[in-house]
């Protein structure tokens, strides 16, 4: 049994089906992860087969772990052989062997051991011969690396997959956030960052670009000239009409609103530029350039530009008033100061604490808690509740009814009632940055190496064998027979 | 506007394959030397000016051109012509060309109706030398592949024998096809009208001429239906797999295939000239730019369908005519057929997967900290390797070889459509382009 499922594992018919079946289920994930309306997604079925996420679902994970196994059934399997083929130089004696094989062919020469080094050498194959009295045999050999390419490049897909799992296990997101002068802390950092600039930079005025027209109205530029340039407006789609403005009164760093939010112009943006200085020890250590495709890497860390957010103010608040309900306590309010000390609940046997308060709070994708501007949109604070002197857990607070925290049969419901603002002070651009740590990247990297190697090998090289056979004749005439496997690569087999 | 003179290299481009495609088929029906010398030698024109526009492009614009859709079709165009070129010069096999050059004027159709405004200004996370290498290997893979779809078509087509198909016409696997390729599509459309389901359709109405219509619903049913049928038709034409009548199932899928790509193509050039708007496409946001609805994909394939199953009606008669023709040339085995489409598979696949996939995963972790988001595009291009995989394997299989590794080059193909046109529907990481 055990050795009917290695066969199988091993299998090129198995993993033909494997192959196909994952791109059939990857499509239907994909369609699935864009078309499932979020309406049903706590329906039991769909919560079974992890249809919010189908490619982190146990059954595509399986699938994965699978393909995993087979390749590395199939390296173990053929690897070796691989190798062998690979290095191998093998004579052959016998003629009769010669003749049974595809493309043989005799002939005389009056020095066939000179003869077939000559068409060897023709080939680019590496000759070597062996001796004996009658007879001389000769093999040639190149190429032989495209045999391990396929290994190469099936264990390069093995590693990635496994770099893969490393980083889904290891890996951590989060998103901080901060305006120039900032200095950002995270509590698993041995240093700090702090925000030196954050500018966005435009491409110079060209044609096709949006533009923002005197008035507030947007149009397209169709050409420029020395100092102005005519501009399609587009105010519906029947009565397109184009006038020339001069280039002062055109703006191209204008906000578009998009989704309800107001964006900068993505399409005339050059640059997402965030200016940082990295402090160990309380000492500057080094400045660093923080762009789109410029991450900046640090003690295992990687800083990416993520996105970023329009200032307004930054708020400051000192305390907050949180409503507190029971079903058995009843209703109660508590004023807990922010990052401050815990508070006792009249009830007695409770008390709270005040974390980090967000003022604008929002979740990126990868449902990383932020604050996404210094103003109070959203203001959210992290409350830690605890009993006898015993942590029973952390939660979001805002200033509208949000789930509760279950305490044995206890049900606690708490809200933001008033904060105490104690300093607004204007801000600019706020940089989003988003904090990557994972270990396994090498993994992928050793990865993408094997797998990009074997691929070279595997069909950048031709596998090319020849085999001869001399002897020598009594009237001093040489009879050769010769094979020679793939003589013309990868050009068509001959009619 | 003037048009910049890349633009104009274009058109004489695609002229001179106009001409060739032309001169190639002169061969294909009459068989004299002269046509397709001449076919090639407008071929290798085309190709030195498609060459010549895009590096005056690349100079216009000041970035490598692969920055957009247009872009990128030509570039897999112009990798197809090298490639048919290769197999004329190199490998002495005129006839390939007849069928080469047919999918690579209709590539280079579906290039010129897209916008062509040269984009100076590329956003930030396009600034990268990963976009050079990532999306120029991505689409000379695509070419191959393409290449690799129209051999691999001829084979299906050849070894379709038409004076065997009255005999044929209640063979299994025949009515199978139909039953998946017609079928489920309608069955879809029937299902939801007695049951009252209906897609989600912000407005409903198809503008083509002057008749407005409420046919929105109707072709997203028909998009759904024709997918989830190319997903269930390899299992099924597997599992009725007869020596016999092998290729039937296989024939009638390409016909289907290049009915749809037609009807795609004439679809793209009624929105082109204005007078089809689909339904998802009506929105438009505050730079009057229309708002893209993954819906939308579903309604342009089952418009694409629709129009595919009335061009099928033309088609299938041609197609049996060159499949008649086809199994009377000796010039043309199906044995250099396979070989063909295994050498395109075999230049294009390294390329793909070290430029779409790879690089890709490297630029992506540049750029946005992550290899791989399972982001649309991304799961596209592993599909699409997965099935090239499956080819790969198959070809070394014993019994896969042949008509069942070629209709997996077909189906890997309709993905590679597939990815590219899923741009215009689905969200995600790669919607700018």
């Amino acid at each position: 049994m055990t050795g009917r499922i290695w066969k199988l594992l091993g299998s090129m018919r198995f993993a033909i089906y494997l192959l196909v079946i994952t791109a059939l289920l990857s499509l239907v994930s994909m369609l699935v992860q864009e078309f499932l309306p979020q309406g049903i997604a706590r329906s039991n079925l769909i919560n079974i087969f992890g249809l919010n996420d189908p490619f982190r679902s146990w059954w595509f994970r399986s699938l994965l772990a699978v393909l995993s196994v087979s390749l590395s059934v199939c390296i173990i399997q053929r690897g070796p052989q691989m190798i062998k083929q690979a290095f191998e130089r093998r004579f052959i004696t016998d003629p009769a062997l010669l003749k049974s094989m595809t493309g043989y062919i005799r002939f005389e020469s009056a020095d066939g051991v000179e003869e077939v080094r000559r068409r060897f050498k023709r080939l680019r194959l590496s000759v070597r011969t062996d001796s004996s009295e009658k007879l001389t045999a000769l093999t040639g050999m190149s190429g032989g690396l495209s045999r391990i390419g396929p290994l190469l490049n099936h264990l390069g897909m093995l590693l990635l997959i496994l770099g893969g799992l490393a980083l889904s296990i290891t890996g951590s997101s989060d998103t901080v956030s901060g305006a120039a002068g900032d200095t950002l802390r995270m509590p698993e950092w041995d240093f700090a960052l702090r925000i030196d600039d954050f500018r966005i930079i435009y491409h110079p005025l060209s044609p096709n670009q949006w533009v923002e027209i005197p008035g507030g109205r947007r149009g397209k530029v169709l050409q420029i000239e020395a100092d102005s340039a005519e501009v399609e407006i587009s105010s519906h789609k029947e009565h397109k009409h184009s006038h020339w403005f001069p280039l002062g009164d055109l703006k191209n760093d204008f906000m578009a609103v998009q989704s309800g939010r107001s964006t900068p112009y993505q399409g005339n943006v050059s640059s997402y530029l965030t200016s940082a200085t990295m402090i160990v020890d309380d000492s500057m250590f080094f400045e660093h350039r923080i762009e789109v495709n410029h991450p900046l890497r640090f003690h295992g860390f990687r800083f990416y530009q993520s996105s970023f957010e329009t200032g307004g103010v930054i708020t400051e608040v000192d305390t907050v008033t949180l409503k507190v309900q029971s079903e058995t306590h009843g209703e109660t309010t508590v004023k807990l100061v922010v990052d401050g000390n815990e508070v006792i609940l009249p009830w007695g046997d409770f008390s709270l604490s005040a974390g980090k308060l967000f003022p604008d709070f929002r979740l990126d994708r990868n449902m990383q808690p932020h604050s996404a501007s210094g103003q109070l949109v959203n203001p959210a604070v992290k409350v830690k509740v605890r009993r006898d002197c015993e942590e029973i857990g952390e939660r979001w607070v805002f200033t509208y009814p949000f789930g509760g925290m279950r305490e044995d049969e206890l049900l606690i419901n708490m809200q933001i009632v008033d904060l105490n603002v104690v300093k607004t002070t204007p801000a600019g651009y706020i940089t989003v940055l988003n904090v990557r740590k994972d270990s396994g990247q090498w993994l992928i990297w050793m990865g993408f190496i094997f797998a990009t190697i074997g691929l070279l090998f595997a069909y950048g090289m031709t596998h090319r064998r020849a085999w001869a056979v001399v002897e020598r004749q009594p009237d001093s005439r040489d009879v050769v027979h010769l094979v020679i496997k793939n003589p013309r690569g990868m050009s068509l087999r001959p009619m | 506007m003037q048009q910049s003179l890349d633009i104009n290299l274009f058109y004489f481009t695609l002229a001179a394959y106009f001409v060739g495609l032309l001169s190639f088929s002169m061969f294909a029906a009459i068989q004299r030397a002269m046509f397709h010398r001449i076919g090639a030698g407008m071929m290798l024109v085309g190709g030195i000016l498609h060459t010549i526009a895009f590096f005056i492009r690349w100079w216009l614009s000041g970035h490598i051109p692969l920055s957009n859709m247009y872009e990128y079709l030509s570039l897999t165009g112009w990798m197809s012509v090298l490639m048919l070129l290769i197999f004329y010069f190199r490998y002495n096999r005129p006839i390939i060309g007849s069928f080469i050059s047919p999918i690579v004027f209709m590539l280079m159709v579906a290039a010129a109706l897209l916008p062509k405004d040269i984009n100076q200004s590329l956003m930030p996370a396009l600034q990268s030398i990963w976009l050079n290498i990532h999306v120029s290997l991505a689409a000379l893979g695509a070419g191959c592949f393409l290449v690799s779809f129209a051999v691999s078509s001829v084979y299906l087509i050849k070894q379709f024998n038409p004076h065997e198909k009255i005999q044929a016409v209640f063979n299994k696997q025949i009515i199978t096809t139909v039953i998946c390729l017609a079928g489920i599509p309608f069955a879809f459309v029937i299902i939801a009208s007695i049951t009252g389901l209906k897609p989600p359709a912000p407005s409903s109405s198809i503008v083509l001429g002057k008749i407005v219509a409420n046919w929105g619903s109707l072709f997203i049913l028909l998009g759904l239906g024709f997918i989830l049928s190319i997903v269930v038709l390899p299992f099924i034409l597997h599992r009725s797999y007869n020596e016999r009548y092998g290729s039937l199932g296989g024939w009638l899928f390409i016909v289907i295939t290049i009915s749809i790509l037609l009807g795609g193509l004439v679809e793209g050039g009624l929105i082109k000239a204005g007078w089809l708007e689909l339904t998802h496409n009506l929105s438009r946001d505050s730079h009057n730019q229309t708002i893209k609805s993954s819906w939308l994909f579903f309604e342009f394939i089952g418009f694409a369908y629709a129009a595919g199953l009335l061009l099928s009606i033309i088609i299938f008669p041609a197609v049996t005519g060159i499949s008649r023709s086809l199994n009377n040339s000796t010039a043309l085995t199906l044995d250099i057929l396979d070989e063909v489409s295994y050498r395109s598979v075999s230049l294009g696949y390294p390329l793909y997967t070290v430029g779409a996939l790879f690089a890709g995963a490297i630029w992506a972790e540049q750029a946005w900290g992550s290899f791989w988001s399972w982001d649309p595009k991304e799961v596209g291009a592993l599909i699409i390797w997965l099935f090239y995989s499956g080819y790969l394997h198959a070809r070394y299989q014993r019994g896969w070889k042949g008509h069942r590794a070629a209709i997996l080059v077909v189906a890997g193909f309709l993905m590679v459509l597939i990815s590219f046109f899923g741009n215009y529907f689905f969200g995600g990481l790669h919607t700018y382009t």
